[in-house]
């Protein structure tokens, strides 16, 4: 007997794989779908705004997000500063917009990672199966045994002593692995159960017959097949990771001033909410609404392609 | 309930469905005009290829059609003498069961995996006729026990999966009598078996319909089967009864070119009969039926008229036929009727 | 069944090993100096280092370390810190209150998410439905922390409805908004889960078996329907009971719970290596044996997998 127990989270959330004959015409079925979806059209435009954030902040403000001025410390929301000052008077409008790049740059590589990862593990032991299959589910549970935020703790926190100093380069190369690390294990259940559906259609077992190898038959064959699952499971990770990063910023193990992300601003504000709750207010907004679109993305496209749900 | 004297069993008349939503323009007319009647005791057949909506007449006379996609656009269904459609969902639900039961090809996906066999059948007993769970299964056993189940009181406790494919659709049967019913549809309840336990189904089926007095429906492809056991037989095509006759003389006298075609298309028992010829062509789509008789693409007799005028179903003189039992929808009905099904007419 | 049982404990054990290994060698092999900091500015006396790297098992290559604490974990022997406390004393003071935390959030995922789940099933297409998916994206979109700092400052400050902090020895009822924000996560789970599940079992041949018995609406939805529908609820609520004991560090941070959570972070910024790894040993342990629960309660729901 295989496993029967699959992770019913990822299941209901991303749907199953897709059927392989009619692929290009899922796609183009997919997109057809999504341009009459307004939670699509919403999510997306919020990603395009958050992107422009991102990469051109310089198009939005020009106010300097790291010096401030502690006269004004904690200062109410003005036609000076839109949304206030911080406890060492910087302005919060700027940081919550200069805040966009290293959110989205951590969550981003951290997704990367994640699907590269538990896809090339994924298809492998949907390709092997047997004993690989069997070993590689095994190290997947070790991480997966482990609660996110307390593996996170206890990395991040051997590799920097508390109190010590990192370069910020470092830290977010630090803080993508981390967040890759404790993961993977998802992506890599998604791309398996994809892999294994698709290693059972005849065109793959004929490509297997005619003596193709494995790295042609699992990238050529199978991937096509199996990326709409996990391309979903991408959208909405890419989210979640986004609050992943913001997450252990707030616990002071994640990215640290200098760098200004959205977590970065929260951890800083979380004991002086009651004197200014503006600073907490502005980039949690953000922050949640960014998550979001990411998720809402994610949502459409998985109803989009897996017609199930509807 | 208002008996009355003359009515039979349960009487269909022109039953229309569709399926679709009729603002994006994709409608599918799936029944035009259905009508046949069930007497008590009798067995009614229904032929027809894979489509021409054997199942949704079915499900419409249950009252299990699901609606939406489905709509019912027309048409009557009254059983002893009750109109049916547009009466009170309760009124219907308190019939299910009690008064008309169905049986499903797929005896594994019909049966809930996750509670006994027993338990299910035991359900009717318990939640139609009060009884205590206890007592319900005592009654799940003797039922199981009727349709030849062996060691039925340890079987009620085990699962579907624990079942074969051939017990499984006995425990359907079981199931389905369990309140009693007057009229027994049953949906191509051997098309998913194979052949010998199919035959050992069928006799069930027909010993307890006439042990019982029990109507029934039998949807099914297997013509042999149909010879068996069918007093009546009702040939559907695209949503419409093409031809309807008594067992024998539709037998020896089929009517209409389709059900000639159907008959030529299988090896027949006895070893008569010619070549075999599958009719050529598909049936049309439901969602443009053409004009004229639905089916004169495929015919090779088909005139002029066939392609303008929608043939009514209208009484045959059949020498053989018990009464005007004998009903085609053909214009050229006469000229088959007399001919024996072997002939191969030239058009 | 016996025979899945045993297979499913096998296979927990490679994995308990793999992840107690992981942890002990993150916490102790990779610190070069074990005693760095932990006098205050000046270097420990000799004597100090002597008598706990003895009693650490500190000399012996880290893989030997960690069989010996294996050897100790085996009779309830979790370690002892720096300061001399017995880590197991430390967790029999935590842990009960973490798994009241973890239970209210569990019993708030199965009302709400169970019940949002079910209505908008039912429902199908509608406002009621609309509303409920889109609560459910916008739950699984807040973080925790943000979630939590929220409801602190608009329900404890702003509108004075609750304490913004739950006493030492908290009780089921002054956990329940902890519980609520810590739960938030997986309801919106849940809810989803149920729906799409209620949705396809809807459409079944068993479901129009059941309605063709004649059995009325409410036991057919309930009977037929809700029940073959729970099963992946139930998996996953039982499995999310194991990860919400440790996943509360944050919950816990935000209402000054002293559970678990708070034990290993404070251990982390004390520098007390044994207990960070006494405690994450204890929810390792404890997530592997209520999964493993887990599949064996699913064996017994659906008979299907129980006689394989
Ligand atoms: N739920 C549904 N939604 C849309 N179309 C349906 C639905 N149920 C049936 N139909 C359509 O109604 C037509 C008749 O279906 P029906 O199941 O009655 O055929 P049948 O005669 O029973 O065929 P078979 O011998 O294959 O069982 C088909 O064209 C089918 O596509
Ligand atoms: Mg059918």
């Amino acid at each position: 007997m295989t496993d029967t127990i699959t992770d019913p989270q990822a299941e209901a959330e991303i749907g199953s794989a897709a059927e392989p004959a009619a692929e290009a015409g899922l796609w183009s079925d997919a997109w057809k779908q999504l341009r009459r979806r307004p939670l699509f059209l919403i999510s997306g435009t919020v990603i395009v705004i958050v992107l422009l954030m991102a990469l051109f902040p310089s198009l939005f403000t020009h106010v300097d997000p790291v010096t401030g001025n502690l006269d004004q410390s904690g200062a109410d929301p003005s036609s000076d500063a839109w949304f206030g000052r911080d406890l060492y008077g910087r302005d919060v409008y700027s940081r919550t917009i200069h805040g966009a790049g290293p959110s989205l740059a951590v969550g981003l590589l951290a997704t990367i990672g994640t699907v590269l990862v538990g896809s090339l593990a994924g298809l492998v032991m949907g390709y092997a199966r047997g004993l690989t299959d069997a070993v590689l589910s095994r190290i997947a549970e070790i991480f997966a045994g482990l609660p996110f935020v307390l593996g996170g703790i206890v990395i991040l926190t051997t590799f920097n002593k508390p109190g010590e100093i990192v370069p910020a380069g470092r830290l977010i190369a630090q803080v993508v692995l981390t967040i890759v690390v404790l993961t993977w294990p998802l992506a890599m259940r998604i791309m398996r159960a994809a892999a294994l559906t698709a290693a059972q259609q005849d065109y793959v077992k004929a490509a297997r017959a005619l003596g193709a190898g494995p790295l042609r038959i699992m990238f050529r064959h199978m991937l096509p097949n199996c990326l709409a699952p996990v391309l979903v499971y991408g959208t909405i990770q890419l989210g979640v990771n986004i609050g992943a990063e913001a997450t252990l910023s707030y616990l002071g193990i994640g990215l640290k001033d200098p760098v200004v992300s959205w977590g970065v601003m929260i951890a800083e504000v979380q004991s002086r909410i009651i004197q200014m709750p503006h600073a907490l207010f502005f980039p949690a907004t953000f922050l949640v609404v960014t998550v979001l679109a990411f998720v809402m993305m994610g949502d459409a496209l998985r109803d989009a392609i897996d017609p199930r749900g509807r | 309930m208002t008996e009355t004297a003359a009515a039979p069993l349960l009487e269909v008349s022109d039953l229309r469905v569709e399926f679709g939503n009729p603002r994006h323009g994709d409608v599918a007319s799936v029944l035009n005009g259905v009508s046949y009647q069930v007497s008590a005791g009798e067995t009614l057949a229904v032929l027809g290829e894979s489509g021409s909506g054997k199942s949704v007449t079915a499900q419409t006379v249950m009252g299990i059609l699901d609606t939406p996609p489905g709509r019912i656009t027309g048409g009557s269904v009254r059983f002893k003498g009750e109109e049916l459609l547009g009466a009170d969902p309760e009124r219907r639900r308190l019939l299910r069961g009690e008064s008309m039961a169905m049986i499903f090809q797929d005896a594994l996906s019909a049966l809930n995996p996750v509670y006994t066999v027993g338990a299910q059948i035991a359900e009717q007993f318990r939640f139609r006729r009060g009884m205590s769970r206890k007592d319900a299964m005592v009654k799940a056993a003797e039922l199981l026990d009727l349709v030849k189940i062996p060691n039925a009181a340890q079987r009620v406790r085990e699962y579907p999966h624990q079942f074969s494919g051939g017990m499984r659709q006995r425990a359907m049967i079981a199931m389905s009598l369990a309140l009693d019913p007057e009229l027994l549809i049953a949906d191509e309840p051997t098309t998913a078996l194979d052949v010998t336990v199919q035959a050992q189904i069928m006799e069930l089926l027909d010993e307890l319909c006439r042990e019982r007095t029990m109507g029934m429906i039998l949807i099914t492809h297997d013509l042999g089967v149909v010879a068996e056991v069918a007093d009546r037989i009702a040939v559907m095509y695209a949503g419409r009864i093409v031809e309807e006759a008594d067992a024998a003389s539709l037998y020896a006298h089929p009517a209409h070119p389709y059900t000639r075609g159907l008959m030529a298309s299988v090896p027949r028992l006895d070893g008569g009969g010619g070549q075999l010829d599958p009719i050529p062509g598909l049936p049309p789509s439901l969602s443009a039926i053409p004009p004229g008789c639905p089916f004169h693409p495929r015919c090779a007799h088909a005139e002029d008229r066939c392609r303008s005028e929608l043939p009514s179903l209208r009484a045959l003189d059949d020498p053989d036929a018990t009464g005007d039992d004998h009903r085609a929808a053909c214009h050229f009905a006469e000229r088959f009727v007399g001919a024996s099904p072997e002939e191969v007419l030239t058009p | 069944m016996g025979r899945y049982t045993l297979r499913r404990l096998l296979q927990a054990i490679p994995v308990f090993l793999g992840t107690t290994l992981m942890i002990y060698y993150l916490v102790w092999g990779l610190s070069s100096d074990p005693f760095a900091g932990k006098c205050g500015q000046r270097a420990c006396p000799q004597s100090y280092v002597d008598l706990m790297t003895k009693r650490l098992n500190l000399g012996d290559p880290v893989i030997v370390q960690w069989l010996k604490y294996l050897g100790g974990l085996f009779t309830g022997d979790f370690g002892r810190t720096f300061s001399g406390n017995e880590v197991s004393d430390l967790i029999a003071n935590a842990a009960p209150i973490s798994f009241r935390l973890a239970v209210v959030a569990v019993v708030i995922e199965i009302v709400i998410g169970i019940t949002a789940g079910v209505v908008s099933a039912l429902r199908g297409r509608s406002f009621v439905d609309s509303l409920i998916l889109i609560s459910t994206l916008f739950l699984i979109s807040l973080p925790v922390f943000v979630t939590g700092l929220v409801v602190k400052q608009v329900f404890g400050v702003e509108l004075g409805w609750i304490r913004t902090s739950v006493p030492t020895d908290p009780d089921v009822f002054q956990l329940f908004v902890p519980g609520l924000v810590l739960g938030s996560l997986s309801m919106a789970f849940v809810a989803r889960l149920t729906r799409t599940s209620m949705m396809e079992n809807t459409r079944a041949d068993f479901v129009r078996t059941a309605v063709a018995k004649g059995l009325s609406r409410r036991r057919v939805v309930v009977a037929h329907i809700l029940r073959t529908s729970l099963l992946p609820v139930v998996t996953f609520i039982g499995t999310d009971l194991g990860s919400l004991m440790g996943g509360a560090v944050v919950t816990e941070g935000v209402f000054n719970i002293r559970g678990l959570g708070g034990l290993v972070f404070q251990g982390i910024q004390r520098q007390e290596e044994a207990q960070v790894v006494g405690v994450v040993v204890l929810l390792v342990i404890i997530y592997l044996l209520v999964n493993l629960v887990v599949d064996l309660l699913y064996a017994v729901l659906d008979p299907r997998i129980r006689y394989d």
